[in-house]
């Protein structure tokens, strides 16, 4: 439990710097740490961490949303819903392929939700400001790469977690001819 | 992966929670949270600022033609400024004299901006200041200097939402610095340019002039500085001219503002 609320905790600080610190940074560095802190726990299997901290920074944002109409809340735990059906049926293995298409399907569905929930609440009136895509929207997801990237080696490096233990057909001596 | 009972659980509370948010019936819970957590969010952001800004606007590179424009703009700009600061003393004088009462309409109550969205197509900031510091849609947004910068566009509790000038969306009517009469509307045009339409030709417009805010809204006061004639654009055939404008700040380097309120809510 203590783990849960200090994912929670991380997930709030990840929101907070959406939305009072990245406004502010030079757009080189205007990544968002949300989405790598999820889904670098989802990679590691901590489920129910990744669901705390992504609720826990979807609500800051929301609390602190610019007059879009939008429902963080309700698109991060789409998200995650998808992202664990991606991770459970699509990308079973562990590998650094998997993480990085991992994190990139999620920034994908980050925008496509955020646009979709924009769109509508501006077609149905609920808003006069229409959800426009950030013109530098690749850097968040370069940000995304490397920092998966990273952490996915670091993890390996340190924990021997994600190394295989079976070699490949081929280099098996016994399969030799 | 999620149960079906989970799923449809998560599925029913997100229904909920969409319903109450529609309803309005989530909007105390919202100002409590914003309650707890706006002094973080404005610690946050205040030293964001104050880092991130200040070391950008120290990276600013002007070519040597650049430099020589605005070196001729801010002569003139100091010629202008000597000549209204003689007025300046002179007006005080004749008040003194008058024994004239200065009585403003207009009290100012400070911001931080805690976010901000400034994109091409899109100006907007968040403020500290919401409803309970009685701000109203519409009204004034100035820098510490005194220059018009937007207006309050949206309001919760606690934050606001400000409307800059630049906003594609945003509507302010303008006169020349000096003349009292409305000269035209200056329109955002997004990407931290505006510009300055349905000017009639008849007019006397020239590059370099200040904008100022006109009299016609109610809660705008009049000749607040807010730009400056960088080209004007149209043919004198044209029945109305327009000219682009140029903020007098970088909007993007703003840190902190002023909100201009009624003077009934200035505390004594």
């Amino acid at each position: 439990m203590r783990r849960i609320i200090l994912a929670g905790l991380l997930g709030a600080l990840a929101g907070l710097w959406e939305i009072a610190v990245r406004p502010f940074l030079p757009i080189p560095f205007m990544f968002r740490p949300l989405l790598m802190i999820v889904v670098m726990l989802l990679v590691v299997s901590r489920r129910s961490r990744a669901v705390a901290s992504a609720a826990a920074g979807a609500i800051v944002m929301d609390l602190y949303a610019l007059p879009v109409f939008d429902f963080a809340l309700l698109r991060w735990l789409l998200l995650i819903f998808c992202l664990d059906l991606l991770i459970r049926r699509v990308l079973t293995h562990r590998s650094w392929y998997a993480a990085v298409s991992l994190v990139l399907v999620g920034r994908f569905l980050e925008y496509s939700t955020a646009w979709l929930i924009g769109r509508v609440s501006f077609w149905t009136g609920f808003t006069h400001v229409a959800w426009s895509r950030d013109v530098h929207w690749w850097i968040p997801a370069i940000w995304d790469v490397g920092f998966v990237s990273l952490v996915f080696f670091i993890l390996v490096f340190l924990t021997q977690r994600f190394v295989t233990s079976v070699l490949r057909p081929e280099e098996r001596s016994f399969g030799r001819f | 992966m999620f149960r079906p009972s989970r799923l449809l659980m998560i599925i029913g509370l997100c229904c909920l929670t969409l319903f109450l948010v529609l309803a309005g019936w989530l909007h105390s819970v919202g100002d409590l949270a914003r309650r707890a957590t706006l002094p973080a969010v404005r610690f946050v952001s205040k030293n964001a600022a104050a880092v991130f800004l200040s070391r950008s606007s120290s990276n600013v590179s002007l070519s040597p033609e650049e430099v020589r424009t605005l070196e001729s703009r801010l002569t003139r700009l100091a010629v202008d400024y000597t000549r209204l600061k003689a007025l300046e003393e002179e007006n005080k004088a004749l008040r003194l004299q008058t024994k004239f009462l200065t009585s403003s309409e207009f009290d100012s109550v400070g911001a931080h901006i805690i976010s901000r969205d400034l994109r091409d197509e899109r100006a907007l900031l968040l403020i500290d200041r919401g409803l309970q510091d009685h701000l109203e849609i519409g009204q004034a947004v100035i820098t510490d200097e005194g220059i018009f910068i937007g207006k309050i566009y949206s309001l919760k509790e606690r934050v606001a939402t400000v409307e800059l000038f630049t906003d594609p969306h945003s509507r302010v009517a303008a006169a020349l610095a000096g003349e009292q009469r409305l000269i035209g509307v200056v329109e955002g045009r997004g990407n931290g340019a505006a510009r300055l339409t349905y000017i009639p030709s008849s007019e006397k417009i020239q590059t370099d002039q200040i904008v100022v805010t006109a009299n016609t809204q109610d809660k705008v006061p009049q000749n607040l500085p807010l730009g400056i004639v960088n080209a004007v654009l149209g043919k004198p055939t044209d029945p109305f001219l327009s000219a682009a404008i140029e903020p007098l700040v970088h909007l993007n380097q703003i840190s902190l503002v002023s909100v201009l309120r009624p003077s009934v809510f200035r505390s004594p």
